[in-house]
């Protein structure tokens, strides 16, 4: 005979009475499979009668919200002394830029440089000092030097000077994206070296300084162009209970099914 | 030196600021959570379940359940037990039916999408502020294999048993369930048997902020819980996710060449065998499994494919009428 889970439930919780109790268990005297399943709830009552006490609730939404914010959120107070403490140094950053731009309304920028310093010639000084005969050969050094680091380097280089109106280089047909950063500088060679020369001639005034800026790495680009994969894995973190999980990147040789 | 402390102590400030709770956010957790019951088992809470029909049908993660039987305890402290009625393997969730009706319980409402960046999630017994960190990415569940669309969920608080854990948005929808949290850093990149870990993948390893360690943890989409739902409330308690049943990686020069294909599925009764190439589904191209799993999130099962296949160098079609 099939019983219902719930009445087989309130026998075993005490939750009927004594007439219907005592009717159910004659009745399961019968039945081992209904004896079996009233005994699992038996246990599981002895089982509940065993749980940690609950602590009292927060039926206030003031309280609920304060062990939310105590607990859950981890909320820093804010302590004055230590407010005042992080926010000293910003103060005292303050002050230095304003004696600083003091100094240089009365004295000039040549006040912030050390003196050892000021007496140093620019390359572009020695340049315009040596006679004719050492000129191109300075000339010849300096501009292959730049123009080697055009070609090989990797790096982007940012300069005020405007492009080269001449062909840059032809792009390899097969190059990686690593090959193509170095193929495509914002400068070609060509106009680097007629900037170097301009610098070292005397009647030219000094080109604008180049900035050199680190370009991102060529391997990281080409994995950008999609997210990795995310494994799932069966076994479980032991410090947060749930399965634990990998990343792959998005071309990895990954068996699916769907 | 001024300067980076300015540019430190500015930092610690927003910091501190990004944390803050307002009382109507404090408000919707303190109602969301009357929704939601801590799983107790050999007296430890082990996971959190949430309510999906407003009376006695719980959700929650197969690890905060365990084996029978499961007790847990409402937001007011009463004690229910709980009787697993299926489990979803996919996704590992599982329906539970509690011996009484969860008090002051509401009908659980799903997301459309996440939507919002600032989240919450129900671990026993507290909430914890999240944020939403990416969505969009493929998982692969290693129970099965199949690919499901995750979203990257970070919070900073240290917690345990969040294997299921609930997520909400300020608005009380569910926007997913806690399916995995990432390897801690150092391990993950060491077994994962990449020799080039993306700059992404490196920083998120890396990535701390705040006083604890950050947490990554990942949960499937409001679209996939919204299936989940549909089907544990359905007649037969059966969650129908869309499938063709074969199983595939990324082909040489674009598609998807297929590893294997499961006997009497939908692939196999269409002529579809071990070695083709699938290199379209409904006249949209699969360059390869990521977009395979795209295409196949957003069928329904019922739906006819008309695939474009490769075999031995020739070009054909077969149409699949997606299974479950």
């Amino acid at each position: 005979m099939n019983y219902r889970d719930e009445d087989l439930i309130k026998l075993a919780f005490g939750e009927l009475d004594e007439t219907e109790a005592e009717t159910l268990r004659k009745e399961l005297a019968a039945d081992a499979a209904a004896s079996s399943q009233i005994g699992e709830y038996n246990w599981i009552k002895e089982g509940l009668s065993d749980l940690r006490p609950v602590p009292p609730m927060q039926y206030s939404t003031e309280r609920l919200r304060d062990a939310i914010l105590g607990e859950g959120l981890n909320v820093r107070k804010r302590n004055p002394l230590a407010l005042i403490l992080a926010w000293t140094p910003a103060g005292a950053f303050g002050v230095a830029a304003v004696i600083t731009g003091v100094m240089l309304m009365r004295t000039g920028p040549e006040s912030l440089v050390p003196a050892n310093l000021q007496s140093e010639t620019s390359l572009a000084q020695v340049a315009m000092q040596m006679d004719d005969l050492h000129r191109p050969l300075l000339a010849e050094r300096a501009f292959r030097t730049l123009d080697d680091q055009v070609r090989a380097s990797t790096e982007f280089k940012v300069g005020f000077a405007p492009v080269a109106e001449e062909t840059a280089e032809p792009e390899p047909k097969d190059a990686s994206p690593k090959v193509r950063f170095a193929a495509q500088p914002t400068r070609s060679a060509p106009a680097v070296r007629r900037e170097t020369q301009r610098t070292l001639t005397p009647e030219t005034p000094a080109a604008a300084p180049v900035m050199e800026v680190a370009a991102p790495e060529t391997a990281d680009a080409a994995t950008e162009q999609a997210p990795p994969i995310v494994m799932i894995g069966s076994e479980d973190d032991a410090r947060t209970g749930a399965p634990i999980a990998t990343e792959v990147r998005f071309d990895a040789n990954v068996v699916v099914g769907g | 030196m001024p300067m980076l402390w300015s540019a430190v102590s500015y930092a610690l400030a927003l910091a501190a600021q990004g944390s803050a709770l307002s009382q109507s956010e404090a408000r919707q957790i303190e109602l969301t959570q009357r929704s939601i019951v801590t799983i107790v088992r050999s007296g430890r809470s082990t996971g959190s379940a949430v309510l999906i029909d407003g009376k006695r049908l719980l959700m929650a993660h197969q690890n905060a359940v365990g084996g029978a039987p499961v007790y847990a305890r409402a937001w007011d402290g009463t004690q229910l037990q709980l009787v697993l009625l299926t489990t979803d393997a996919p996704t590992q969730l599982v329906l539970l039916r509690a011996d009484k009706a969860v008090p002051g319980g509401t009908k659980l409402s799903v997301a459309r999408s996440i939507g919002d960046k600032r989240l919450f999630a129900i671990v026993p017994d507290r909430a914890i502020l999240a944020e939403h960190a990416g969505a969009g990415q493929m998982g692969v569940m290693n129970a099965t294999q199949r690919l499901f669309t995750l979203n990257e969920i970070r919070f900073e608080a240290p917690a345990s048993a969040l294997a299921g854990a609930p997520v909400f948005n300020f608005r009380g929808e569910l926007v997913g369930m806690l399916g995995a949290t990432l390897e801690q850093p150092g391990e993950a990149l060491a077994d994962a048997g990449d020799p080039a870990p993306s700059a992404a993948m490196s920083m998120r390893a890396r990535a701390k902020f705040g006083p604890g360690t950050m947490t990554v943890a990942y949960s499937l989409t409001a679209d996939v819980i919204q299936r989940v739902v549909a089907g544990f409330l359905s007649p037969s308690l059966k969650v129908q996710h869309p499938v063709i049943g074969v199983l595939i990686r990324d082909a040489q020069g674009g598609g998807v060449l297929v590893e294997a294909v499961q006997e009497n599925s939908p692939a196999a009764k269409a002529g579809l065998k071990t070695g083709d190439i699938i290199l379209a589904m409904n006249n949209e191209e699969i360059g390869d499994k990521i977009a395979y799993g795209r295409f196949m999130a957003r069928q329904e099962v019922g739906n006819r494919i008309i695939l474009a296949i490769r075999r031995g160098g020739a070009q054909r079609s077969l149409s699949v009428r997606v299974g479950s």
